[in-house]
């Protein structure tokens, strides 16, 4: 048995709600840890706080913007009265006390490692990785695998549009793209029914201190983010990030009550909520964060940017391809392919989204790719 | 060589040595340049104040996020309310279905051009009923501006598609038949503006899973004279089909074409969707102000400020519903008889023969 390091379980009190227990690791699991890092696993995990007036505890968030009825800017608050996480059947927080769940386990825990750049086209440099449990590999033995496992069967078609105008007789479209999902495999998930947790909030929106006018929840029903990743470099003096961000919940609700949290009509609900994100593809595409530093118009906004793609191969400047004619320059070119081909992307599907009580059927995104993104915050009044 | 696990307890135990820093206090000078942004704002509209709805127990609650995004994207697949309608074939359509979709552009340079986006937004309405319970009766996806190239597909959309086709007379010379042809030859240089929107293949107005876009029955093409082609406008109403509305002395001021079955003056006036490959939304100095994606229970209306602060609403239909504002679209009569081109959105591009 080879094990470099044992993991090191942190059991993470939170008041009195957290019921830890380690548990003995036997032979068969243990020879499957090739220890790296440091695991985390919160067993017989739950949280649930909001406010309490009567104890003389609030839970704000202030100082936003707002107006009621097209009248003058007011503050608007929210009143944050429960937030959550438990096991499952919480019934959008409504039973959460004696819910545990666990968050993680001692085969698939949350991760925090140090990693080969090299490994991820970041070139001689340690990646700090923090990871959630990794995806199953169903086709093995259902124990944990590198690589990306996607919860997502694709079924394709080959483009048949013209490229130029009406009439066109030159057909010049090449190549096929995602035409739908066909299989969704639910056995990627390590986190089974006792590891994905019901997670929500909920909240009242008043304005000048005054009631709340109304009260909005957001709940998420049997959550797994198996397969999500940050990891963080440095290079050029700057922290840099590529992370993927899946959320998988068998149902995602927001609700709308009165202000007194009551007369709670029908939602809106997204059955079968599945979201893959991928940002970022290490030294060619990383994600930067930045606030503007100084006193001028701009400072203090902060900066969230998938860097541009733009000036890694040389440019036909006839049509603004990259060119392909020596070797370096097919080079170059073959990385922007394996880029549209294999880089970060977005897949999304909802099986069903229901509004008020009416089905609208299913949502797909499929092979959604930033080339740019470039978000900056702005004060509005 | 150090393992994984001791660079990890070193990278733990270093800011250890120099985390040993005293709290000091900001005095009322700093204190006075710490400002707080305010990048969420929420707006209630509806009927406890004035209101919007015609039924008047719809409220909205909308949630603006202050943010400022330039992106460049590219998506096999965006498809939103794939259910069975009443009359479609089951399973085969989708409210809104486009293909190689597409944000922002590229141009000969190689230089990414951004689709900017400012202050997008969740919005909910909420249907009252008479004892007070709230149900959501739609939600909506929007944006408080944005400009920029939107390419892709076009198979089915459902929503409202404005397209504002202005030109000059010789734009008609793209069109087939003979009619055309002459008042092309006449009216070269006056001014011709229409509205195009989403139709089905007869000519009728037609917002749900469209797949044509042109001149609805009823509506027409509008020839003014500028300058001294006054009296060519007057001349070209012997064309059959072009009617003078204002008039002088052997002058003509304002002549229009009235669109039926998908004609006017002769030529087809309703095309597939898919024809247009690149819609350029807005301009950087005039944003599109209305562009959003929702799904609403029944016809309800959604609100949005003109740029006189007035509130001006955009009526849906059930389901998934996508909006491109008036004054969003602009073609030429070239582009809107014969499709526009898909510009280049990839650096190895299918659409350009993989360059």
């Amino acid at each position: 048995m080879k094990i470099n390091i044992a993991i090191i379980l942190l059991s993470i009190f939170f008041v009195t709600k957290i019921q830890a227990d380690l548990v003995s690791l036997d032979d068969a699991a243990l020879k499957n840890v090739d220890g790296a890092g440091i695991g985390i696993v919160l067993e017989d995990f739950l949280y649930n706080a909001g406010s309490d007036v009567g104890e003389g505890g609030e839970f704000i968030i202030g100082g936003l913007a707002g107006s009621q009825y097209d009248g003058a800017n007011q503050e608007a608050k929210l009143n944050v009265t429960q937030f959550y996480i438990a096991g499952s059947g919480s019934e959008n927080g409504s039973k959460v006390e004696g819910r545990t769940v666990n968050i993680g386990r001692l085969l698939f825990p949350f991760n925090i490692e140090l990693l080969n750049g090299d490994d991820f086209g970041i070139d001689d440099k340690a990646v700090l990785e923090l990871s959630a449990p990794v995806k199953n590999d169903a086709t093995a033995d259902n124990l944990p695998k590198a690589g990306s496992q996607s919860y997502f069967g694709i079924s394709t078609e080959s483009r048949t549009e013209r490229g130029g105008l009406v009439g066109s007789t030159t057909q010049n479209t090449i190549g096929s793209r995602v035409s739908g999902f066909r299989s969704l495999d639910t056995t990627i998930f390590n986190s089974r029914a006792a590891e994905r947790p019901d997670i929500g909030i909920s909240f009242g929106v008043s304005f000048d201190n005054e009631i709340p006018v109304e009260n909005l929840g957001l709940h998420l029903e049997s959550v797994a983010v198996d397969g999500s990743y940050l990891r963080l470099w440095g290079d050029s003096g700057a922290l840099r990030t590529e992370f993927s961000l899946n959320v998988y919940a068998d149902n995602v609700e927001v609700v709308a009550c009165d202000g007194t949290g009551g007369n709670c009509g029908d939602s809106v609900t997204f059955d079968g909520f599945s979201l893959e994100a991928e940002f970022g593809a290490g030294n060619f595409q990383p994600v930067t964060f930045e606030v503007i530093p100084g006193t001028g118009a701009n400072s203090g906004n902060f900066i969230f940017e998938v860097a541009s793609i733009a000036g890694q191969c040389s440019i036909n400047t006839s049509r603004g391809s990259c060119r392909d004619n020596t070797a370096a320059n097919i080079a170059t070119r073959n990385k922007y392919i394996d880029y549209y081909e294999n880089g970060p992307a977005i897949n999304a599907y909802i099986e069903n989204v229901n509004v008020g009580g009416s089905d609208f059927g299913s949502t797909t995104i499929s092979n959604l790719q930033f080339q740019y993104l470039k978000v900056e915050t702005h004060n509005l009044q | 060589m150090l393992n994984t696990f001791s660079k990890i307890l070193l990278l733990f135990l270093l800011p250890v040595q120099v985390s040993f820093a005293l709290l000091v206090p900001i005095d009322e000078a700093e204190l006075s340049s710490v400002t707080g942004q305010s990048i969420i704002k929420i707006d209630t509209q509806g009927s406890n104040g004035g209101a919007l709805d015609g039924s008047g127990r719809v409220e909205y609650t909308k949630i603006t996020l202050g943010l400022d995004i330039e992106t460049s994207l590219n998506a096999d697949l965006l498809e939103l309310g794939k259910y069975d309608r009443s009359g479609d074939n089951s399973g085969t359509g989708a409210d809104l279905r486009i293909s190689d979709f597409a944000l922002g552009k590229i141009d000969n340079n190689g230089n990414i051009i951004p689709f900017k986006i400012k202050d997008p937004f969740i919005e909910l309405a909420y249907q009252n009923d008479a004892s007070g319970k709230k149900t959501v009766a739609g939600v909506r996806f929007g944006f408080g501006e944005a400009s920029g190239a939107l390419s892709g597909n076009f198979e089915s959309l459902t929503g409202d598609v404005n397209v504002d086709i202005l030109d000059y007379g010789a734009g008609l010379s793209n069109a087939d038949g003979a009619l055309a042809q002459f008042a092309s030859f006449l009216l070269g240089s006056n001014p011709i503006s229409a509205k195009a929107s989403l139709v089905d293949s007869s000519g009728n107005a037609n917002q749900v899973r469209a797949t044509q876009v042109g001149i609805p029955n009823g509506d027409q093409f509008n020839f003014y004279a500028s300058g001294g082609n006054s009296f060519t406008l007057n001349l070209a109403t012997i064309v059959p089909g072009l009617d003078c509305v204002s008039s002088g002395f052997l002058v003509c001021y304002h002549a229009r074409a009235i669109a039926n079955n998908c004609e006017a003056l002769g030529i087809d006036v309703c095309f597939d969707l898919s024809s247009y490959q690149t819609l350029d939304v807005g301009t950087d100095s005039t944003p599109a102000n209305g562009l959003f994606l929702s799904f609403q229970t029944k016809p309800i209306n959604w609100y949005d400020k003109d740029s006189g602060g007035a509130f001006q609403a955009t009526p849906t239909v059930s389901g998934a519903f996508f909006n491109v504002p008036n004054g969003g679209l602009t073609v030429d009569l070239t582009q809107a008889l014969t499709g526009t081109r898909r510009v280049r959105t990839k650096y190895v591009d299918p659409y350009f023969n993989g360059y």
